[in-house]
């Protein structure tokens, strides 16, 4: 495809080529909280394609009428940007259509070739195609099989570019991963699989790569000899809500650590790339991922905290423990916190443990990344001038207040030298207009555009689930060590005793 | 005290070296108040050179409704004839930021605090670098702005040039826009990353002409336009398109006819392929620099791309050889704040923009009766 020279400039952002975007689960809960209401705002922004559909695939049986109708109720309630301007609405229903069907019946591949077919005609969409994978996971093998046995998608499909965007879990263990990847790579090619994992379309989580690579005072200390130790917090005050059933099946492991926590620890770990090409970036993530140490079975039991809220009471009201949840058995040893202890075998991070916590009904949503710094080698102050001191950290925000806090000493004005720790905070909404995109709206875009950067490539999940399949295989063995802990509190004891386990004093960041 | 600062911007009057200590003071009210969230994070300083009380009034009604993020410190300078008892006359006022521009319903909060400091200096020109010099917030980009006519070559501008890193300028409050944008155009290159608030507003038009080329049939593309007719509200608006289309699509103009008016005519210009492209300026009434531009192309079949400002709604359609469906809506009444805010989130050179203003220059001086 030739390059439209009037699409370059500063102010112009990238614009994606025309493009049909197909959604299976296309009437479910993501489609309607997600990705629709981002297409909105991509359209409100002129940022899709002059050439552009979208289809919405499910079982319910909607007209394309009956879709945008609601589809509009959709965004009405759940877009970032209120209220919903009509002619920019009316101009994106133009392109939004529906077909009803099962995915278990070939003709339903048949039918949306067909639909595909005239968009290209009608709409201009030029034969490039994506197709969503919003449905159960259970979907993705029959999905992925009629589209290729349809060629209307994946490497037999010639007429333009076929990119397939698959929702978390990237599988539900090591072997099931492996087989889904195969199972994907069989019909498209790696580069055109888009692994959706959110927190990377964050604008703080992008602004680790920036903190760390466009200045030049932090990477010469980002290593063992000043690190102490980092730690990672992903809390949620919520409990499962409606996710019973997936929850149980899953557990905050496969939830948050296997993909999300993971994916940020790479970026705090990872060498610089050469560039920010996707594959320089990617293969970073790659390589440090394959470098932490896979835990033996006896390691797990000192070095991974599971436990699992009981009743309590959190921002001022009261829950009921996760045993007594919608679709949780009453005995259930399924964990909703996980405390671990991970460390990286290379060179640049010998002997620093990274902490990772994460949990629900924890006292409130916050996620966070802190370095923590070693003490000063000398302090010369004398005794108690230094009370109240705490060693240099560096908290990286992602939310729900995105920015950084750099900690550090200052000297208390008076006539006595005392010194205390304070707090240095920059806020994205002091700087910048707090008008962030939210995370779907750059991704998908990312996708039309065929850049992969924020998309974790097969490698990268297959080395999270080496790292947390260990985990997984000792718990499945062992069902006891299990640790309970009251709602709206900061999670298990036994999750403050790993982080002290090794150095006597440490102890957890209240966020 | 000035009419200006009396009655719509209330600063405390203080005088020059005071400035900043006041701002301090009334940083620490803020705090007192219980703002939340006020943290002094510095990103840009913006300077507004005005030459009199009515441009102060209008320059400090759009620094006022700036968009949220920028910039953390705006120094309203009005330049006074040069008295023979010359002095400085300083107001210093600091204000919560909001996020919310008017007319921007999208730009969700944001919170902050903003220095606005309004100077009156009716001293020697060669010397109001330092009036300003001191107020700049340190080591962060300076950004000027400078509605009404740029007095390229002279004191003044060289002097307060000298300290900025971005220079915007309004092309649609030159007093003889076409005369101001020849010279503009002449002095582009030596100027501090210059843009024209005029070229901002027509970023929702350049996007969607360019998206308009998407999956035409017949891989109809812009290398295929034949004919363009733009109708400009303001004839630097129109030039520019021009002088965009022109400079991107490696057009070279082969003739000019000046129209009646300023900003009329029509010119012709060869493409790289060898080819002729007519494009036709014509004057507008409307809300926005343009009121249409109308393309036509052809690969096969004729093609025709046409976009409309409708109020402040932008839309684009393209007919023609096969029915090609799908309306475009954007939006292109964007008020001078949110023009301006939007040139404040670049530092660098805007290449694209000198190379289209620099596209326009046989043009310009052709309508500004020097010939083609």
């Amino acid at each position: 495809m030739t390059t439209n020279p009037l699409t370059e400039g500063e102010r112009l952002r990238a614009a994606p080529p025309p493009t049909a975007l197909v959604v299976f689960g296309g009437s479910g809960d993501l489609a309607h909280r997600k990705i629709v209401p981002a297409l909105y705002n991509l359209e409100l922004n002129n940022m899709l394609p002059q050439g552009f559909a979208m289809l919405g695939v499910s079982r319910t049986k909607f007209t394309d009428e009956d879709y945008r109708r609601d589809m509009r109720k959709a965004v009405e309630e759940f877009s970032r940007t209120q209220p919903v301007e009509d002619a920019v609405w009316d101009a994106f229903a133009s392109r939004l259509f529906y077909e009803p069907g099962s995915t278990s019946e070939p003709d339903t591949f048949r039918r949306i070739g067909e639909r595909l077919d005239a968009f290209d005609e009608d709409l201009g969409t030029s034969g490039n195609r994506i197709f969503y994978l919003s449905t159960l996971p259970r979907l993705f093998p029959e999905i992925i099989n009629g589209l290729g046995d349809a060629r209307i998608g994946g490497r037999r499909y010639r007429q333009g570019a076929s990119r397939v965007v698959v929702e978390k879990p990237f599988g539900h263990d090591l072997r099931s991963a492996l087989e889904l990847a195969d199972l994907v790579n069989e019909v498209f090619d790696e580069r055109d699989v888009f692994r959706i994992d959110h927190y990377l379309g964050k604008e703080s989580v992008q602004n680790i790569i920036a903190l760390r690579f466009a200045n030049g005072i932090f990477e010469p200390v980002w290593n063992h000899h000043y690190v102490d130790h980092v730690e990672l917090t992903v809390a949620e005050s919520i409990g499962i809500e409606h996710r019973g059933a997936f929850y149980e099946s899953a557990g905050t492991i496969r939830d948050i650590i296997q993909n999300h926590a993971l994916q940020v620890l790479a970026l705090i770990a990872m060498e610089p790339p050469a560039t920010f090409e996707p594959e320089d970036v990617r293969n970073e993530k790659a390589k440090v991922l394959k470098a932490v140490h896979r835990l033996h079975p006896e390691e797990v039991d000192v070095d991974v905290v599971r436990g699992q809220y009981g009743p309590g009471w959190v921002d001022g009201t009261e829950v009921v423990g996760y045993r007594s949840e919608q679709n949780v058995a009453p005995d259930s040893v399924t964990d909703t916190y996980v405390a671990a202890r991970l460390t990286i075998d290379n060179w640049r991070w010998a002997r620093t443990p990274f902490y990772l916590r994460t949990g629900k009904r924890l006292p409130k949503r916050v996620t966070e990344v802190a370095v923590q710094f070693k003490t000063a080698p000398h302090l010369p102050f004398g005794g108690e001038a230094n009370d109240g001191l705490e060693p240099n950290a560096i908290i990286m925000r992602i939310q729900p207040d995105e920015g950084i806090t750099l900690k550090f000493a200052a000297k208390v004005p008076g006539s006595v030298m005392a010194v205390r720790s304070v707090n240095m905070d920059f806020s994205y909404d002091t700087a910048f207009a707090n008008d962030l995109p939210d995370a779907y709206e750059r991704l998908l875009l990312d996708v039309m555009l065929g850049d992969p950067t924020l998309f974790p490539r097969r490698d990268e999940v297959e080395q999270a689930w080496q790292i947390v399949q260990p985990i997984l295989d000792r718990w499945a063995a062992d069902q006891a060590g299990l640790h309970f802990y009251e709602s709206g509190t900061w999670g298990p004891e036994a999750g403050e005793q790993l982080i002290a386990r090794h150095s006597p004093g440490r102890h957890w960041r209240r966020p | 005290m000035s009419a200006v600062t009396a009655e719509a911007w209330r600063g405390e009057p203080v005088g020059l070296a005071e400035v900043e200590r006041s701002l301090e003071r009334q940083y620490r009210e803020h705090r007192r108040n219980g703002a939340p969230g006020l943290v002094r994070t510095r990103v840009a300083t913006l300077v507004v050179v005005v030459a009199d009380d009515e441009q102060a009034r209008r320059a400090l009604e759009v620094v006022s409704a700036l968009p949220g993020r920028n910039p953390s410190r705006c120094i309203v300078l009005v330049v006074r004839p040069e008295d023979t008892d010359p002095g400085v006359q300083a107001w210093a006022r600091v204000v919560r930021r909001g996020g919310r521009g008017p007319g921007s319903p999208r730009l969700t909060g944001g919170h902050g605090l903003r220095d606005e400091v309004v100077v009156e200096a009716s001293i020697p020109r060669n010397h109001l670098a330092s009036v300003v010099l001191p107020l700049l917030l340190p080591d962060i980009p300076v950004f000027t702005w400078w509605p009404g006519d740029l007095p390229l070559g002279t004191e003044l501008a060289d002097e307060l040039l000298s300290v900025t890193d971005r220079l915007i300028v309004d092309s649609t409050s030159f007093t003889d826009p076409i005369g101001g944008m020849v010279d503009f155009t002449e002095a582009a290159g030596s100027l501090p990353a210059p843009s024209d608030c005029v070229w901002g507003q027509l970023t929702p038009w350049r996007e969607l002409l360019a998206g308009s080329f998407d999956g035409l049939p017949g891989g109809t593309a812009p290398e295929h336009i034949e004919q363009v007719r733009i109708a400009a509200v303001h004839p630097t608006a129109g030039l520019l398109t021009a002088g965009w289309l022109a400079a991107r699509l490696g057009w070279r103009v082969e003739q000019v006819e000046p129209g009646t008016g300023p900003g009329r005519g029509r010119a012709v210009f060869a493409t790289p392929a060898g080819r002729q492209v007519s494009v036709e300026l014509r004057s507008a009434v409307g809300s926005s620099g343009l009121a249409s531009v109308r393309l036509l192309a052809r690969a096969d079949t004729p093609i025709t791309i046409l976009l409309e400002a409708r109020g402040k709604l932008l839309l684009a359609s393209r007919s023609g050889g096969h029915e090609l469906a799908g309306t475009r809506v954007g939006h292109c009444g964007a008020t001078t704040a949110q023009t301006l805010g939007g040139e404040l989130e670049l530092f660098g050179r805007d290449t694209v923009f000198e190379q289209s203003l620099a596209a326009t220059r046989e043009w310009t001086r052709a309508l500004r009766g020097e010939g083609s």
